[in-house]
């Protein structure tokens, strides 16, 4: 049956009361000022049970009891369509005992997923990506060459060794270049050095994880973190949400252990902000997206926010934030975008409305996997909004000039 | 065990009846995949009870043929006609959230209507004081659309489930959070739209009159709003609903009394009830509820006065509410209760927030999948009740095979959590037990059933039949005058025994 991992999230699967709050109800955090309805974005979509963590648990000890058994279209209509948002444990808390653990929605999921890709059922895409990923003449998801990674930091020259380093990611490097370029540039400013690993930085994995890849996963952040323990670096600073979060803490669950702080460089920046002179304060009316693996996976809402204000800019919050936030639609690492383009864009339609709805023209995020995807949603919606990683904001902010960023706002 | 399905000729074979859904609803909104069918065969929440899952079900249970999703009122209609036209059962739902297997399928299939998005907020009317919804709106939404004008549905759902859709509970009688000052959600009903098993629609009270546009409950004759509340959708489905509303209380409290014995709670509570003074209370008796008091407090075990009741007050002025407190402290003091002092919501107690009890992770707090027995009785017999299950779960046969819970004491509990109006609660008691074990989930559902059956024969009367819950029992308890009633108006009204076939015990003969 290949319900090994599955078997291992046992107890916790029957410990779902299929209570329904992870389908759609009120967001409990914010019940006295509003309320909204949705939790489960694929949910708010397909509006059938299966789809959300209640369905999914559901499914689960029907697997256990073997009453059903994994296949194809189990495991592309529902265990791989699951975005990992973590919105349906944020929801999952009752206020009966405030030390009172949610279900581990996000294990169980990822179980299924592993248990799914041993058994050669992952969505077919998804294994071309990790296999690109896998490759190491390629070693990332988008299958494009190797050196492309260090286009922008060809004129940057940067060290190979310092105590901090920068891991800029695939998302970034490829997708998004001006981000990592913003990120050193602001660095360079502040009179910080920070190394970065050129064309030998490797994905981080986390596609790997979130399509049940588990193994590679391991094999993969093994031989990245060996790469970075010989640069010396103490310090570990990311752009990018996703890569953060998982060397934060799915690496952990996968049994690897990570020898070096990290950092989101929203933390590093916003202690660096207070030496920097702001020659061109952004003062304008901005909304903020909060990413999944910044904010509910890793807990960091706070810093991206006082950057916001510090740099000049007005903040003004979707109605959905913070721990309420709406998914981008991205799905993990993109696993929505690359194996279900329709859903991600109707997701993604709905959180750009409620971005608009803000009244800004200004869309700050610290993702690049969700800016690339609501930038899209806003092109798709012909809504007029420009967008901003936060790095881009900062260096903005700081006066600084780059070609390479300048043309990307809209 | 009855088969209904033996006795039902299918014309239509799966694709041809999936075609014609899809052409009544759209493709999007029909799903007969494996794992759908048996997502949607979990018949009850916070429970073990679903077929494959548990052996021995007093009912043939099974997932439906399959899911649909109607929008308006036309598609139920449509739906229901090709029903009948081929003797399919439909099987009407809401958020599937409910304890006694109202909206699960037998194990003969059929067509199971999800009617989570017939979920718009038609309308407040301010003349009436009455707003006007499709029956599968949530509570979240509902409260949610009502608070935006400053308004309540008053009853505001059932406890700690704003996921759960208003019509569910219309046809299980529902009780829930502030049932004690607005009475169950169905005392607020005012007019019903049904669609009747042969297609036919027909709106109750007021609308049922052409020329009226206000809406009323008890006028144009017999109130058969009635008829189809709590009757889990044996007689039609209902597809709109009409509730009253309140303006949203601006000031609140909350506080704990900790009374010398269940009796003196007891009476205590319905002494404030008949002067209206709460809005919500929640009366503990034994179990790990006062495990958690005692120690929230600090209190030396076992010493500490019996019968905690955490009581919830409203009011629309700050001075009316504190009369109204001072009033029931008077009440309490009469009976010589402790008031506990600070704010007891920080301590995560309430008799009114929304996620009190129920939602989310809890079970894991208890340590295994919760087991509920919820009906109503009179304040004043509470007790009567109490020791008798009390006894029951100490008994070492039964206390050994419960959970833990994350306080270290075996989870059982009793409690009231008003619900009711008038001297009337929703008594409940409660046990959690690892269901991981096929053996354990076997023992998990004889130990409820022991314990429904207990409540029937004590004079207990079940808010929710539904199939798989009161049902076997009530069946042997129910006169036969009245047995016959509802089978005669099942015949007359569902000649094909399509809606629901086995809640109520109807339809299986």
């Amino acid at each position: 049956m290949g319900l090994m991992k599955l078997e291992e999230l046992k107890q916790e699967v029957w410990f779902c009361g299929c209570c329904s709050m992870c389908r759609e109800t009120i967001s409990k955090g914010i019940a006295t000022k509003h309320a909204w309805l949705g939790v489960c974005p694929v949910y708010d979509v397909l509006r059938f049970d299966h789809y959300t963590s209640r369905g999914r648990n559901t499914i689960a000890k029907y697997l256990l009891e073997e009453v059903l058994e994994y296949n194809n279209i189990l495991a592309e209509d529902v265990i791989f369509r699951c975005l990992g948002c973590k919105a349906c444990e944020q929801i999952c808390t009752p206020t009966l005992v405030p030390t009172l653990k949610p279900i581990a929605n996000m294990k169980i999921i990822k179980a299924m997923r592993e248990d799914c890709w041993n058994l050669g059922l992952a969505p077919k895409k998804l294994q071309e990506t990790c296999a690109k990923i896998m490759d190491p003449q390629i070693n990332n998801p988008f299958g494009l060459e190797k050196d492309l990674r260090v286009d922008w930091a060809e004129e940057l020259n940067l060290p190979k060794k310092a105590e901090v380093l920068y891991f800029a990611g695939c998302a970034a490097s490829y997708q998004n270049p001006n981000t990592p370029e913003a990120v050193i540039k602001v660095l360079q400013e502040a009179e910080q050095e920070v190394a970065y690993l050129g064309v030998e930085e490797l994905c981080c994995g986390h596609q790997l994880i979130w399509a049940g890849d588990i193994e590679d996963a391991r094999k993969n952040a093994q031989e990245l973190i060996s790469l970075i323990q010989k640069t010396g670096a103490k310090k570990v600073i990311f752009s990018c949400a996703g890569c953060f979060n998982t060397f934060k803490n799915d690496y952990k669950e996968i049994g690897v252990s990570v020898p070096f702080r990290v950092e989101h460089v929203s933390k590093t920046f916003l202690s660096l902000l207070k030496k920097l002179d702001l020659k061109n304060e952004f003062q304008q009316k901005v909304t903020y997206h909060d990413p999944c693996h910044l904010g509910r996976h890793a807990n960091e809402y706070k810093n991206p926010r006082k950057i916001i204000t510090r740099v000049g800019a007005e903040l003004v919050e979707m109605d959905r934030s913070k721990k309420e936030s709406w998914c981008c639609g991205a799905g993990s690492g993109g696993t929505c975008l690359i194996n279900y383009p329709e859903l991600n864009q109707e997701i993604r339609s709905r959180r750009i409305e409620e971005a608009k709805a803000t009244d800004t023209n200004f869309l700050v995020t610290a993702c690049p996997m969700c800016l690339k995807n609501l930038r899209d949603a806003a092109h798709e919606n012909k809504i007029d909004m420009e967008f901003y990683d936060l790095p881009n904001l900062i260096a903005e902010a700081l006066g600084l000039k780059s070609d390479l960023y300048d043309s990307w706002k809209g | 065990m009855n088969k209904l399905g033996e006795f039902m000729t299918r014309v239509l074979s799966q694709s041809d009846l999936v075609a014609a859904l899809e052409g009544i609803v759209g493709s999007k909104a029909v799903n007969d995949s494996e794992h759908a069918r048996w997502t949607y065969a979990l018949s009850e929440a916070w429970s073990t009870v679903s077929p494959g899952l548990t052996d021995d079900l007093y009912l043939d249970l099974g997932p439906p043929d399959v899911i649909v999703k109607p929008k308006i009122t036309d598609h139920v209609i449509e739906i229901v006609k090709l029903a009948n036209k081929h003797e399919i059962p439909v099987i009407p739902r809401g958020g599937g959230t409910g304890n006694a297997s109202g909206s699960a399928a037998l194990s003969s299939g059929g067509i199971m209507l999800d009617l989570l998005d017939m979920n718009s907020f038609i309308k407040y009317d301010p003349v009436s004081r009455a707003c006007r919804f499709q029956a599968g709106i949530t509570w979240g939404k509902l409260c949610y659309e009502l608070k935006k004008i400053g308004l309540t549905p008053g009853f505001m759902g059932p406890h700690g489930i704003y996921g759960a859709a208003v019509g569910g509970g219309v046809s299980i009688d529902s009780t829930g959070i502030h049932g004690t000052k607005y009475g169950q959600e169905n005392e607020n009903v005012q007019n019903l739209q049904v669609v009747l098993p042969e297609g036919d629609v027909i709106e109750t009270g007021s609308l049922a009159n052409t020329m009226t546009d206000w809406y009323f409950r008890y006028c144009n004759g017999p109130d058969l709003a009635g008829l189809f509340m709590g009757s889990c959708g044996t007689f039609g489905i209902i597809t709109e609903i009409t509730l009253r509303t309140y303006p949203l209380p601006k000031f609140k409290s909350d506080f704990l009394y900790l009374f010398p014995s269940e009796m003196d709670q007891c009476k205590a509570l319905m002494e404030i009830d008949s002067y209206e003074l709460m809005s919500d209370y929640m009366g503990l008796a034994q179990g790990f509820y006062y495990d958690l008091i005692e120690k929230s407090f600090n209190l030396e075990p076992g010493k500490t006065q019996k019968g905690p009741a955490l009581i919830h007050t409203s009011a629309y002025d700050e001075i009316i509410l504190e009369r109204k407190n001072m009033m029931i402290d008077k009440i309490a003091n009469k009976y010589k209760a402790i008031k506990m002092p600070g704010d007891i919501t920080q301590l995560g107690m309430s008799a009114h927030d929304t996620n009190e009890m129920l939602g989310g992770g809890v079970c894991k707090f208890f340590g295994g999948m919760m087991h509920k027995t919820c009906s109503v009785l009179p304040l004043l017999k509470c007790p009567e009740f109490n020791e008798w299950h009390y006894r029951f779960f100490k008994n070492p046969k039964v206390e050994n095979l419960l959970s833990t819970t994350a306080l270290g004491n075996k989870c059982w509990s009793i409690q009231y959590p008003g619900g009711c109006k008038h001297g009337f609660v929703l008594h409940m008691s409660m046990f959690n037990m690892d269901a991981t074990t096929r053996d354990l989930r076997s023992k998990a559902y004889k130990i409820w059933h022991e314990i429904l059956k207990q409540k029937i024969e004590m004079g207990t009367s079940p808010y929710w039949v539904g199939k798989d819950a009161f049902m076997p029992h009530l069946n042997k308890k129910f006169t036969p005058e009245y047995l016959n009633l509802l089978k005669s108006l099942k015949k007359l009204l569902d000649p094909n025994n399509i809606m629901n076939p086995g809640a109520l015990g109807l339809g299986l003969d």
